[in-house]
């Protein structure tokens, strides 16, 4: 019952205690010349006969079934996606159905209804329509709530029903232009990436001299003239793919929020933008997001791989496990021996022994870290103080790069108003060729 | 149509009470009405809920000791009558603007103002015949008849209060 039917039974009884208590109360008055207590009663019928009539159309069950459409599955964050839900009544007509949808927090309509009220006869059908938009997630469409009442909505029936549908987000997409990376080991698969072994390719490796076997155009003849006993090879550097780790830090303790911005976004989207660089160079990539619990996307390429990757990426949030809290955990078998990790992380002090444990077992690392200290200035008024503090984290931070770099550690400082290409490409630029092995 | 129709109730039901009361001479009585009615028709415009219900139950107070006051009962029915065709029908627009699709609208409205209609046509009937058909009735039975009304009525509610929620899907 809806707190109307409580205001008119309150009324009746009134009415009908009134009527009945009058003539007790005050001896006389059933004499009076309308008999007054009776007529209060009188008084009191209107509104019985409208309870009774609302009592006897009550609805008694809701039996709805709903399917979900949507016109497109994943889109790019505050594009608009159309939406339509189909409502069927598979039970008793309902006079009044007041029908809502519960969109997934993240999610906005930017055009028509989620919420209708409507009358729905047996086997009868209506429609939501509205367009949505969003920011980066993977929302996953679920319950909707009937509200069916008779048509003086007294008496109330409330149910909930399923509209199965999902909507990936995918991260807004930065572009990166191929960038040469060096990883310590290639795959054996033609890629663009130099191998730092001779063989077939169009880069200069080195010059060594003749062996038996070594075709001819690749003799070096200007060398070999200036030597009478010796002739000399020109040899190439193969270019093959690479096998490229990703890992994005999603513990909360690196993550800064001010207001609707989010540093975390940030580095999802540079995420994102490297493992498409990186796939489609043809690489082999794979994504570990780290934080309150470790999710996945195993190492593949193509463009399936990019579906996983914008995928996982879509799903990503930030969260704490105490279990996860630091990244000596990060497992280390997911990415084959001696490739190309990129750590993207704002970075604690804690990471330094782990970051250099990774170094250690012969991965290329890179750590692109987006500043929080920047991040949180430019967010928020500064005072004097505050200047002081932010200048003291800023040379922490620059001491934490300081040991990193000791390491062997790449390291990108990137302060997020800045675009990260440039970062990453002179850091890439600016590795030196250690050693070269001749095929 | 529901609109209009409500607006027209919110104005003639506090003027069948005030003209009930203005036969009946009853002046205070009358001030308190033409008040409500004021109040009732603002708050009717500004779509303000709480106040149309008060404004309900301050005119079934206002017929009932009209009524002590020898006002005519059938005046006094058709006001109650009329006052609550005024407050069923302001929750419904407020319902219907809120949710509604137009498309669905008329339809809602048809049905609901077919069953308004019947429902207080039946009310005012029953009242009428009551008002004209008048049986005498000793004191016990009339407490008899009161108790068994009191015991009918709170079953009544107690059984729509214990309508379970349908949650089978």
């Amino acid at each position: 019952m809806t707190s109307r039917a409580f205001l008119i039974i309150f009324l009746i009884f009134g009415l009908l205690f009134l009527g009945i208590s009058l003539p007790l109360a005050l001896p006389g008055t059933a004499d009076a010349p309308n008999g007054r207590g009776g007529s209060i009663v009188v008084l009191a019928l209107p509104l019985i006969i409208y309870l009774a009539v609302a009592s006897l159309n009550r609805p008694r069950k809701i039996d709805l079934q709903g399917e979900r459409a949507l016109n497109r599955e994943k889109i790019l964050p505050g594009a608009p996606v159309d939406m339509q839900v189909q409502i069927r009544n598979q039970g008793p007509s309902a006079e009044e159905l007041e029908i809502s949808d519960h969109l997934p927090y993240g999610l906005e309509v930017t055009e028509g209804d989620i919420a209708c009220l409507t009358s729905l006869q047996t086997g009868e059908e209506t429609a939501l329509n509205s367009t949505l938009s969003g920011l980066r997630g993977d929302y996953i469409f679920g319950a909707m709530s009937a509200r069916s009442t008779e048509t003086f909505g007294l008496f109330e029936l409330n149910t909930q029903f399923t509209a199965a549908g999902n909507l990936v987000i995918h991260p807004t997409p930065m572009r990166f232009k191929p960038m040469p990376i060096r990883p310590p080991q290639t795959r054996g698969f033609a890629g663009p990436i130099p191998s730092r072994q001779g063989g077939a390719g169009v880069d200069f490796l080195i010059v060594r001299e003749y062996q038996p076997g070594d075709p001819l155009r690749q003799i070096n003849w200007k060398i070999s003239a200036r030597h009478e006993a010796a002739m000399y090879t020109t040899i190439y550097e193969q270019q093959r793919i690479a096998d490229i780790g990703i890992i994005l830090d999603s513990r909360m303790q690196c993550d800064i929020r001010s207001g609707k911005q989010q540093l975390f976004e940030n580095s999802v989207r540079a995420a994102g933008a490297l493992a498409e660089l990186f796939l489609d160079d043809g690489n082999r990539v794979g994504l570990l997001v780290y934080g309150a619990s470790m999710s996945f996307a195993f190492p593949g390429m193509g463009k399936i791989q990019r579906e996983r990757i914008l995928e996982t990426l879509a799903r990503a949030q930030t969260g704490f496990s105490y279990a996860l809290e630091k990244l000596d955990y990060i497992p280390t078998r997911f990415f084959p021996p001696r490739s190309q990790i990129i750590l993207i992380s704002p970075l604690t002090n804690d990471d330094v022994p782990v970051l250099g444990f990774l170094r250690a077992q012969g991965y290329a690392v890179m750590a692109i870290s987006p500043d929080p200290i920047k991040f949180e200035a430019g967010t928020q008024p500064v005072t004097s103080a505050d200047e002081i503090a932010r200048r003291c984290a800023q040379v922490e931070r620059m001491y934490m790069f300081n040991a990193l770099r000791r390491a062997g550690i790449q390291v990108v400082d990137w302060d997020i108003t800045q675009p990260l290409e440039p970062l990453v490409r002179a850091a890439v630029m600016s590795t030196r060729r250690i050693g070269a092995v001749i095929a | 149509m529901s609109r209009k129709l409500e607006l027209a109730a919110v104005f003639l039901s506090p003027a069948v009470l005030c003209a009930a009361l203005l036969i009946a001479g009853q002046t205070t009585l009358l001030a308190a009405a033409v008040a409500t009615g004021i109040i009732w028709l603002l708050a009717a415009n500004s779509g303000k809920s709480s106040y149309i219900s008060a404004c309900f139950a301050v005119i079934l107070l206002l017929a009932f000791l009209a009524d002590n006051s020898g006002v005519s009962p059938s005046l006094l029915l058709l006001s109650v009558s009329l006052a609550l065709a005024a407050w069923d029908l302001s929750r419904f627009a407020a319902r219907l603007s809120r949710l509604t699709p137009p498309e669905y609208a008329a339809r809602l409205e048809r049905l609901h103002l077919q069953r308004l209609g019947q429902t207080l046509a039946a009310g005012l009937a029953a009242g009428l015949a009551a008002i004209m058909i008048r049986v005498e009735v000793g004191f016990i039975p009339e407490m008899i008849l009161a108790v068994l009304a009191f015991i009918t009525l709170s079953y009544l509610v107690r059984g729509l209060s214990a309508i379970p929620l349908e949650t089978d899907n």
